[in-house]
């Protein structure tokens, strides 16, 4: 669906993506990942022409976007952060112009349709002027759906919402993918991305540092495991006996619970068990944190490691 | 229909619902007709003056003066039409969608030629009550005038679109259009003034200034759009057909380069709100 090569963007002397190469697959969700100021809105803006690329090739639907300018971004669907829209006209006025621009024929039934699907059909004589950010948020999904687009572009669709408007947006994208849109969605709403995304791509300091999908990345990142142990009657002494354990890396306390780092060669919970006992302590819970999509972003960016090269990203 | 011109049709209609429903084009008019009716009054005086007035076509004096507010007014509201738009971020949004550069400037150049038509139409039935009350005859110049003021609107908006095409914000446009157009009647004063003084009393350095002053205006006869507005009028006044025919194939072929320039400037500039 979006394929880029070596794509390169420079302005004057910053150097906003660099060497990027993606791949969407049809019928994904792509959740495109980075700090901000990472390069996301660049690639996006690079995809749908806004912006020249300084060198490298986008191609949408195996296709140059130059080569079929109107054809390809008739196919596309875009919402953006901010909606900008034309606040003098009301809600219908403003489809009916998007829905001419796109071609669409039984506009009225589809305008009807999608308002209804967002809950603002009573509201379609409304002055955009006088919607809400959610409102407004909603009206930028419906023109990006107006013309059934395969693929659909969003730019941090759900920053500035609250939950409910979040969850809303969140549903309305799930569903859109559920009838086979391909879906390539920023954010740095970590959350938002591992809840809905089949893939994730994480995006630092305008190069990729990470393309895959959640269990793989959790897999590539993680060279220790998180297991966290409430246990009653254990001493200090009990305490540095469990520390100089071989398969143990390091040992915290946290809120009367001890956090224990160990390898993720295997899982060592059951060792964990027998040592406890072994030692008369009284273990009342064991669980092993997962990794999230937070934890794997932070320690990608933070530590500017590219999962690519395994190695830390020189500058 | 190709699609861009989908595109552009769609364009035109919602900027044309827009002044439609917007007071710029009925204040542009209604000052249209207001300065044709101190001239058409100044015609009713010297009549009752003089008990007669000779003309051959007393329409066309109030008409260029209407053609003067229409344009300037299709100069400033090109001059804000992309700006304005790109201030808002509306622009960036219409190039998620079926839109590229040509057609964003063609749609805009083609609604403010419209919102002129409308202004002529409303003028001119004002002209046609004039006429009927005072029994001023229409004659067949008026006309000409008529489709000549279409082109040079067209020239007005066109170099109204390249401002605007260059800056980012309206404010900025507004006063870019505003600095450009004194700049260009402060140099046709200039030489209006320098051209009255006796040549015997200019010093070798004002004749020098003289000098440099013919050439810039030579140059300004083509890349100014007040320059055709005025050789317009002119050609009309004269009944010179030649002048006429040259001033329209002028203004048209500005026109074309305005337009074209416009596009390349939108391009180098970007759509995006700052």
């Amino acid at each position: 669906m979006i394929k880029t090569e070596h794509l390169y963007k420079r302005y004057e002397k910053v150097e906003a993506v660099k060497d990027l190469n993606i791949s969407v697959e049809p019928g994904e969700i792509y959740g495109f990942l980075g700090p901000n100021g990472a390069g996301k809105t660049t690639t996006i803006m690079m995809i749908l022409g806004i912006l020249k690329p300084t060198s490298g090739k986008i191609l949408i639907f195996n296709k140059d976007l130059y080569s079929d300018y109107f054809g390809i971004k008739r196919r596309i669907g875009v919402v953006s952060e901010v909606q900008y829209l034309y606040e003098d006209m009301t809600a219908y006025e403003y489809l009916s112009f998007f829905c001419d621009l796109y071609g669409v024929k039984n506009k009225d039934r589809k305008i009807e349709e999608l308002l209804h699907r967002v809950n603002l059909y009573d509201r379609k004589d409304d002055l955009l002027g006088h919607y809400s950010r959610g409102m407004q948020q909603k009206i930028g999904f419906v023109r990006a759906l107006l013309n059934d687009p395969e693929l659909l572009i969003l730019d941090e669709p759900v920053s500035g919402l609250d939950p409910t408007g979040i969850r809303e947006i969140r549903d309305l994208i799930l569903e859109e993918n559920r009838q086979g849109r391909t879906v390539f969605m920023s954010s740095h709403i970590l959350s938002e991305v591992e809840r809905i995304s089949h893939r994730v791509g994480i995006l630092n300091k305008g190069r990729l540092v990470a393309e895959d999908n959640m269990e793989n990345l959790r897999k590539k990142l993680t060279s220790e495991v998180e297991i966290e142990l409430e246990i009653d009657n254990f001493d200090a002494e009990a305490e540095k006996r469990l520390e100089t354990l071989p398969f143990v890396n390091s040992l915290t306390k946290e809120d009367g619970k001890y956090l224990v780092r160990v390898k993720a060669d295997k899982d060592y919970r059951g060792d964990l068990v027998s040592f406890v006992s072994s030692i008369g302590g009284n273990l009342k819970e064991i669980r092993r944190r997962e990794m999230s999509l937070e934890d794997a972003f932070i320690t990608i960016t933070e530590k500017n490691i590219s999962l690519f090269s395994s190695e830390e990203v020189t500058e | 229909m190709s699609y861009r011109w989908v595109a552009i049709k769609s364009i035109i209609k919602r900027e044309a619902r827009s002044s439609f429903f917007g007071l710029g084009l009925y204040i542009a008019s209604t000052l249209a007709c207001f300065v044709s009716a101190f001239i058409f009054n100044s015609y009713i005086n010297t009549v009752e003056g003089n008990n007669i007035m000779v003309m051959a076509s007393p329409l066309n004096m109030p008409l260029f003066y209407a053609v003067i507010v229409s344009a300037l007014y299709t100069a400033i509201s090109s001059s804000t039409a992309l700006s304005r738009e790109k201030d808002k971020g509306t622009l960036e949004v219409l190039f998620y969608g079926p839109v590229d550069h040509l057609s964003v400037i063609l749609a805009k150049f083609f609604e403010d030629i419209v919102s002129f038509l409308i202004i002529m139409v409303l003028v001119t039935l004002y002209f046609v009550y004039t006429a009927i009350v005072t029994n001023l005859g229409f004659s067949i110049s008026y006309l000409y005038a008529v489709i000549l003021s279409i082109f040079i609107a067209g020239s007005m908006s066109s170099f109204g679109l390249w401002l605007s095409s260059l800056t980012a914000r309206i404010r900025t446009s507004v006063l870019l259009l505003i600095l450009i157009m004194g700049g260009l009647l402060g140099l046709q004063f200039l030489h209006n003034y320098i051209l009255t003084l006796k040549p015997e009393n200019l010093s070798l350095s004002m004749v020098y200034i003289m000098g440099i002053l013919s050439n810039v205006l030579r140059i300004i006869r083509w890349a100014s759009p007040f320059s055709y507005l005025m050789n317009g009028i002119n050609a009309v006044a004269l009944g010179s057909t030649s002048m006429y025919i040259e001033n329209m194939l002028g203004a048209f072929a500005y026109t074309i380069v305005l337009l074209t320039l416009s596009v390349y400037t939108l391009k180098w500039k970007g759509v995006r709100k700052l």
